[in-house]
């Protein structure tokens, strides 16, 4: 079958495909800046060691559009030592500058069909969720800068929503969305 | 190993547990490095042992931070080694342990280089405000509490400052830390990424009640869809 030109390709990454990632860049403010070095440096090796999941977007020539991951984590309620809750997250995810706000065609725009795999393996990880790992996570969580305004429009038409009154060190927000049954 | 094979000293048990982190560590080295490590335990006293001891604690903690860890392996360097080697240096080689590790791992080379790049400007930016504002090396190590070698440490590069004392040199020269170290931000967001994943996390009451609510689940407002791989 034909793919789309403008279809996108998810390619589980590993630290060889680092090499591929030089110049890579979202942008120059500081949370743009800290998207690149989490890729680019040891901080996403520390993290696929906890068990996240990477992935790697590419276009149909093979360039890497951006980078998605998913993880899971276990926090606690309430204080201390209460109950563990499983929680989906994603850590990181990233589109190079030279992609933001491509293709013009909305129904192929990058940035939606990145976070519509990222929602979809999040779905999946829910539904295929065994008993012996834990609660079944419902939720998937990503933090945000308070001041990426454009990140935080992005992620509420995706369907996030800003989970009211928490800040965590200083300066970033946590959404949520729901990916149960 | 059963429970009876165990050490009832709770203060053997916490060493031999630190001792399984030091392994881990010096597993790391090369050869000559990891018998340089042992050779300077084993002469420490015992105070210096037990200092040791603790900090491998903070290094052993799921909720260690990895720039905190760094610091507190590098405090267990210059406990290890605190007198001066041939060439009149401190502690360990940083640049040579720096270049050894970046061989065996480009994403650490990269890091390296970028770390390089800031500090050198740091140096620069340091000089340059430090005569702008008509500071001298003394009256700044009074600012901060330090002493005026350390300064002149940074300066001349021979030193890597911890992010504390950036913000403490910007406090004392009236500016924003990021006009020293540009990626300041950028190091505590890195940070802010490792505790969002860090499993234990204990949630806050506003937390807890948003993930426990079920009764309004918001659903993606996009076409969810796997992609394929080529792969």
């Amino acid at each position: 079958m034909t793919e789309h030109p403008l279809q996108l390709f998810a390619e589980q990454f590993t630290e060889a495909d680092q090499t591929r990632l030089v110049g890579f860049s979202c942008g120059e403010e500081p949370w743009s800046r800290h998207v690149a070095q989490w890729i680019q440096g040891s901080d996403v090796l520390d993290s696929m060691k906890r068990g996240t999941r990477v992935w790697l977007f590419e276009s149909t020539q093979g360039e890497v559009v951006g980078f998605g991951s998913l993880g899971t984590s276990r926090w606690r309620w309430p204080p201390p030592n209460g109950e563990s809750t499983t929680i989906l997250l994603i850590p990181m995810l990233g589109i190079d500058v030279r992609f933001h706000g491509q293709p013009s065609d909305p129904d192929w725009r990058f940035s939606h069909q990145l976070m519509s795999h990222l929602i979809s393996e999040g779905q999946r990880t829910s539904r295929e969720w065994h008993g012996d790992q834990g609660q079944k996570p419902d939720w998937l969580v990503l933090m945000v800068h308070r001041d990426n305004l454009r990140a935080i429009k992005f992620y509420e038409n995706c369907g996030f929503e800003l989970i009211p009154n928490v800040v965590r060190r200083e300066n970033h927000l946590v959404m949520k969305l729901w990916v149960g049954e | 190993m059963t429970d009876t094979m165990l050490p009832d000293d709770p203060q053997t048990v916490e060493r031999l547990s630190s001792l399984t982190c030091v392994l881990e560590w010096v597993s790391l080295m090369p050869m000559h490095e990891r018998k340089r490590f042992f050779g300077a335990l084993a002469e420490c006293n015992d105070a210096v042992q037990q200092v040791v001891v603790r900090i491998l604690a903070v290094v052993k903690n799921p909720t260690t931070l990895p720039s905190e860890r760094q610091r507190a392996l590098m405090t267990i360097a210059d406990a290890l080694f605190p007198n001066s080697d041939d060439n009149g240096d401190y502690g360990l080689d940083l640049p040579a342990s720096e270049a050894a590790a970046a061989a065996e791992h480009p994403s650490l080379a990269r890091e390296v280089e970028t770390m390089d790049a800031q500090e050198a400007t740091f140096a620069q930016r340091l000089r340059e405000l430090m005569e702008l504002k008509r500071v001298s090396q003394l009256e700044l190590a009074n600012r901060v509490g330090c002493s005026q070698p350390a300064i002149s440490q940074m300066l001349n590069r021979n030193c890597r400052p911890q992010k504390k004392t950036i913000l403490k040199l910007a406090e004392a020269l009236n500016v924003h830390a990021h006009e020293l170290w540009p990626d300041i931000e950028v190091a505590d967001m890195l940070d802010a990424v490792v505790s969002f994943q860090q499993p234990g996390y204990e949630m806050t009451n506003e937390e807890a009640l948003a993930l426990s609510d079920t009764s309004r689940p918001n659903r993606p407002k996009i076409r969810v869809k796997q992609l394929p791989s080529r792969r």
